[in-house]
């Protein structure tokens, strides 16, 4: 194998022993608790879901988005915003991943109706998105699943794509259509630009690291294909039709796991941000109102009678297993069952103590 | 083993409804997470279940659930929550980015086509915005497009427009669309149908071609609401407002005034209690006569608990409401009921639940099988003039004591941005009496609209078979109350430019809202087709009339300087305009019709100042029509500041004939008219005075008529006096909160921003004379009249610009 574009890929390549987890689609046929599904050739694995950016540049690859922005935090107790702000995450909608095992996993974009980046040796890390298996638990404020593996391919500059020569990026926004699976279970994805109609099939390329694209139109145009920095080999063209294979122009490894961040001293405010990110905001309120679950306020220091447990008086111990072990003691007039169990950093449950502590 | 045995038989009493419906479980693999968003049947019997992770799974349901098998009929969702087969191997769902066709054309049992319908609305990334999806039994699909949630992020790079002011709150619609119903025609064009939403978790048409969503709990949800969804209505959930072209220009929509949005407000048309509901899933109408004595009503699994309410509907005043119960609570229930799907004629029904991600797990379908033994419980509950009247699936034992056994109090929840009410202004009521002996009626002390009525029914309440209700509980949300029977019925008829109003047959007014520069009222009859009002300058040469202020315009609101514009003439340099917007609802052929509707006030520049929503009555009786005007001005964009001026605020100008002066030069010879206010002071000196009433009589046409206009006590004047009157010799009257005081009036008034005054106003036209008439005690009974019911509302936040400055001072 040569490496054409990116000398040093060749010598990552050599230190990645990757095991690959996850292979329950090819042998189920359908998806299962496991959160590292993948796919396989024969069974490509088609997945729409949130997707990471990966460092995208917007303004060239994602023009057809519009742009978020900060908003003011707000405070649902009170009604009133704050001067903080809450900041966007990185993330890309309407996306659609697809895995076709070891050799290839890829994102195309239906809003921008092209292939933003492809990897290797993985895919997407769902447990962002689907929780938990045993506890159905979420896992943080954001919803984006990870990318693990090795991308080797990003989209730059404009859409690459060019019709009679001229740029699609000129031609407006292009409106997707949908895709069809042929027999090979392999996406074709269809779509709009001007008066023409596209189709594009993304294959693994003839070795490792490339990609195969095919495109086809309808109306027997002169198709193109122009990409910055981007190593391309045209294997067909002819009216209406073009296929080619591209070479990597990326490198770039993801671990399948985000490190944990350590707390290391209890804080309130720690506590706060956990109380929203936990999702213990669906269900106990700050201000005294009733919801599945009782109320912080005051609730540090009160009584507390139970359905089949002994009176007692809410304390540090009591919070603490409430949270590892709700099912442990159900207050009287609420719903047995409600609360998943939560597992902790120490510090976090001391965190979510001393900001219980402090909804008085 | 004593106590074991005692707690079998209570767990058995206190599921009545379950000794007649059996629970099984349908089977899946065991590594399949069956999160379903979507169930339903094609018409070959087979059942499809659209999963959260993306698969969309089929299976035939036989005698055994345990051995269901299931097949794989597409993949790749985001998310699915709505689903709809329209041919075998042919299917539409709503997934997360995307109305998508999905077609096996090679019938294979596989799909291989995934067609995107639509993807005209927006998504911010946010995890919290699914939609839902239903038929609108004409070829087209109306779809439920959810809100984000403040518990998630959103995007650096959205689809569709982004907006900052949509991203603020709690639950939230940052992008394009979020929190709306909408319509999709059978080429993908989508087209905004309504809006108001939070998370409509499931969207539905009934036989009758009525829209239903039910609502999670949350923020500006009080309880959880099911909506008779009405197009272009507004159903309470403000954020969506961000993407309603028409409520723009009043800034931004969680800021909006509480009124304002209470009274654009398309009232749910049930309050499912907090006692029996969390959230709503998806409504269902029981179309089989198989599952029991309920067919025709509407059940909806509660999203956060393990329990199916069941929903009687009926149309009272032109609007739907009802009352809920629990139909069926069940430990043997799986938590967090979605969907329900049913076969033609069938005995069973299918529930889908899901909970992952925000509740301890616990997902897939059940399937509920009526046993043929009726349960005891309420059959049918609609509204009396003085109650409810109940009828029941079985013959109570003793129907005699059934008051004894029956406790009806009420409450009211809160509309606001907190999650969620406690009951408030609660009430017991006293059962005056029962009458009946197989439907019941209950006679109630009092009953009053915009509360939810709770009965109770003792468990000790027995069928003749000896049984007890459980879960003897019901909840009516009376939104409206029936009407007197009407022998003057009033009718509307809405053309594009005009609503007219007839009363017994006979036409009274009409309402021009289009192409005046502010909504008139022109022209009016008095019983007997007598003409109440000058026509000019509406309509010219009209014999005997003079020409003089043209701004007078039948019935007309406006005041000469409201925050520097002048709303009382149109023909100014800084006149000021006052637009239609919409006719939030009308009611008609009852006793009286209604007109409410929304108008923004812009200034000469075309800026808008400030909106008001005026809901305006009209009837009638033997001698009189009256007309009543609610008026609230929101001071949506700025304060509204009425300054001290003579000419307001609300002005009618008489038939010429009424009037007490003539004057040759302006063509009225001769006139006819007298006047007399409510504190005897008659003729010309009752301009400049205070008065409860201005009575103008006399004859028009030769025939005795006159008009009578009402302040109601409870209009604010700033002196905490009667009103002040601007009642011209020539025919002007007008109400005038805002008179200068050197005039002896209230003075300049300021309506702070985020804040709303109401002021109400009746005009009575008579026939006959001040006799016939009896003005004293049509004044007396108007007096008593309450308001239109408003919401009870957690205060204004105030604006984050003005709350955010002073703290940093």
């Amino acid at each position: 194998m040569k490496c054409l574009a990116l000398p040093h890929l060749c010598v990552l390549f050599g230190f990645l022993a990757v095991n690959v987890p996850g292979k329950d689609y090819p042998s189920k046929g359908y998806l299962t608790f496991d959160n590292l599904p993948m796919g396989s050739e024969e069974k490509p694995l088609v997945l729409r879901t949130f997707v990471p950016t990966i460092g995208l540049s917007a303004s060239d690859v994602l023009p057809n988005h519009s742009t978020g922005a900060a908003s003011p935090k707000y405070s649902a107790r009170s009604g009133k915003e704050a001067s903080k702000q809450t900041p966007p995450i990185h993330g890309i909608p309407a996306a659609i991943a697809v895995n076709m095992g070891k050799t290839l996993s890829y994102v195309w974009d239906t809003t921008e109706c092209r292939l933003l980046y492809a990897w290797r040796d993985g895919f997407l890390n769902m447990k962002n998105y689907w929780g938990d298996p045993t506890s159905g638990r979420r896992r943080g404020f954001g919803y984006v699943p990870n990318l693990y593996g090795f991308v080797f391919y990003k989209a730059v500059g404009p859409h690459p794509v060019e019709i009679n020569g001229q740029s699609l990026s000129s031609l407006g926004t292009p409106a997707y259509l949908g895709f069809t699976l042929g027999h090979d279970r392999i996406p074709t994805y269809k779509y709009k630009a001007g008066n023409s109609q596209i189709t594009i099939k993304v294959e693994p390329g003839p070795s490792t690291q490339t990609l195969k694209l095919s495109f086809a139109s309808t109306e027997q145009e002169k198709l193109g294909f122009k990409s910055p920095n981007t190593q391309v080999q045209v294997l067909k063209s002819s009216p209406g039709l073009l296929h080619l294979v591209i070479r990597p122009n990326a490198g770039e490894n993801f671990l399948s796991e985000e490190k944990k961040v350590e707390i290391k001293k209890p804080t309130k405010d720690i506590g706060e941000g956990l109380y929203t990110t936990l999702g213990c905001i669906a269900c106990h309120s700050l201000d005294g109102g009733k919801n599945h679950g009782p109320t912080l306020k005051g609730s540090y220091g009160a009584k507390r009678e139970f359905q089949q447990a002994e009176p007692l008086v809410v304390d540090e111990d009591y919070i603490r297993e409430s949270i590892e072990k709700p099912m442990a003691k159900t207050v009287k007039g609420y719903t047995s069952g409600m609360m998943p169990p939560y597992q902790l950093q120490k510090a976090e449950y001391d965190s979510l103590i001393l900001f219980i502590k402090s909804v008085r | 083993m004593k106590t074991l045995l005692y707690l079998s038989i209570t767990l058995t009493a206190s599921l009545a409804s379950a000794a007649s419906y059996t629970i099984e479980n349908i089977a899946f693999p065991k590594d399949m997470p069956a999160e379903v968003g979507g169930l339903a049947f094609d018409k070959q019997g087979y059942l499809y279940a659209c999963l959260r992770r993306g698969d969309v799974v089929v299976t035939k349901p036989g005698q055994d659930p345990e051995s269901t098998k299931w097949k794989v009929f597409a993949t790749g969702l985001h998310n699915p929550m709505g689903m709809i087969l329209l041919a075998p191997g042919h299917i539409l769902v709503s997934q997360m980015a995307e109305l998508t066709e999905i077609i096996d054309s090679d019938k294979d049992g596989k799909a291989d086509q995934y067609n995107n319908i639509s993807t005209q609305f927006g998504i911010s990334g946010n995890y919290h915005e699914t939609n839902a999806l239903c038929q609108d039994g004409k070829g087209g699909y109306y779809m439920a497009l959810g809100t984000a949630s403040h518990n998630g992020p959103t995007f650096f790079n959205t689809r569709a427009t982004y907006s900052k002011d949509g991203r603020r709150g709690r639950n939230f619609s940052s992008n394009l669309l979020r929190g709306w119903v909408v319509h999709v025609d059978k080429n993908g064009k989508l087209t905004p149908f309504a809006s108001g939403f939070r998370m409509h978790n499931g969207i539905s048409t009934s036989p009758d071609g009525e829209l239903w969503c039910g609502d999670n709990q949350g923020d500006w949800r009080g309880g959880s609401p099911i909506y008779n969804v009405r197009a272009n209505s507004f159903n309470g959930h403000p954020s969506s407002l961000e993407w309603d072209s028409d409520m723009k220009q009043f800034g931004t929509p969680l800021f909006l005034p509480r009124i304002l949005l209470d009274d654009l407000h398309n009232q749910p048309a049930v309050q499912i209690s907090r006692k029996t509901m969390y959230s709503c899933g998806e409504p269902f109408i029981i179309q089989s006569e198989n599952f029991g004595p309920f067919l025709g009503q509407m059940l909806v699994p509660d999203e956060n608990g393990r329990r199916i309410n069941r929903v009687m509907l009926e149309k009272v005043d032109g609007a739907w409401q009802g009352a809920s119960t629990v139909f069926l609570s069940s430990n043997k229930l799986r938590a967090a009921g979605v969907r329900i799907a049913m076969e033609a004629a069938s005995k069973s029904l299918y529930y889908a639940s899901t909970a992952r991600g925000w509740q301890r797990p616990d997902e897939g379908i059940q399937r509920i099988t009526f046993n043929g033994k009726v349960p005891f419980h309420v059959k049918a509950c609609t509204l009396t003039p003085d109650g409810f009247k109940l009828t029941f699936t079985e013959a109570l034992k003793n129907p005699t004591n059934i008051g004894q056994k029956t406790t009806i109090s009420s409450y009211r929840y809160e509309y606001g941005y907190r999650y969620g009410s406690s009951e408030k202004d609660k009430k017991n009521h006293k059962i005056s009496k029962v009458t009946g002996s197989s439907s019941f009626e209950f006679h109630l002390d009092h009953l009053e609209a915009g509360r939810i009525y709770e009965i109770n029914f003792s468990s000790d309440l027995l069928s003749s078979r000896g049984e007890s209700m459980n879960n003897g509980l019901l909840h009516y949300t009376v939104n409206r109350l029936q009407r007197p029977p009407a022998k003057f019925p009033a009718t509307l008829t809405e053309t594009g430019e005009k609503i007219e109003i007839k009363i017994a047959g006979k036409s009274f007014a009409q309402y021009h809202f289009s192409k005046l520069g502010q909504p008139i009222i022109w022209p009016i009859q008095a019983p007997g087709g007598i003409s109440m009002l000058r026509d000019y300058p509406l309509k010219q040469n009209t014999p005997g009339e003079a020409n003089d202020h043209p701004h007078h315009r039948g019935i007309f609101i406006g005041h000469q300087e409201m925050s520097r514009a002048d709303f009382w003439h149109y023909q100014h340099k800084n006149s000021g305009t006052v637009e239609h917007i919409k006719v939030i609802e009308s009611r008609s052929g009852e006793d009286r019709a209604l007109i409410k509707t929304l108008n923004a006030w812009k200034n000469s520049q075309g800026k808008t100042i400030g909106a008001d929503t005026r809901t305006m009555t009209f009837g009638g009786d033997e001698i009189a029509r009256f007309l009543d005007i609610e008026i609230n001005m929101h001071a949506t964009n700025q304060d509204l500041v009425f300054n001290e001026f003579k000419d307001g605020f609300i002005g009618i100008r008489t038939h010429p004939d009424l009037r007490l002066t003539a004057k040759p030069k302006l063509g009225v010879k001769k006139v006819f008219g007298q006047s007399r206010n409510s504190e005897g002071i008659q003729g010309k000196s009752v301009w400049g005075k205070r008065a409860d009433w201005v009575h103008y009589y006399g004859t028009i046409d030769d025939k005795k008529a006159g008009i009578a206009f009402f302040s109601h006590p409870k209009n604010i004047t700033a002196k905490k006096e009667k009103a002040w009157w601007h009642a011209r010799d020539y025919g002007l009257i007008a109400a005038n909160p805002f008179a200068p005081k050197k005039l002896g009036g209230d003075g300049k008034y300021t309506v702070k921003k985020g804040q709303t005054l109401t002021l109400r106003y009746r005009f009575v036209f008579h026939k006959g004379s001040v006799e016939d008439v009896n003005i004293e005690q049509r004044y007396a009974e108007y007096a008593k009249e309450p308001l239109s019911p408003t919401s009870i509302m957690p205060p204004h936040p105030g604006y984050p610009e003005d709350y955010l400055s002073q703290k940093s001072k």
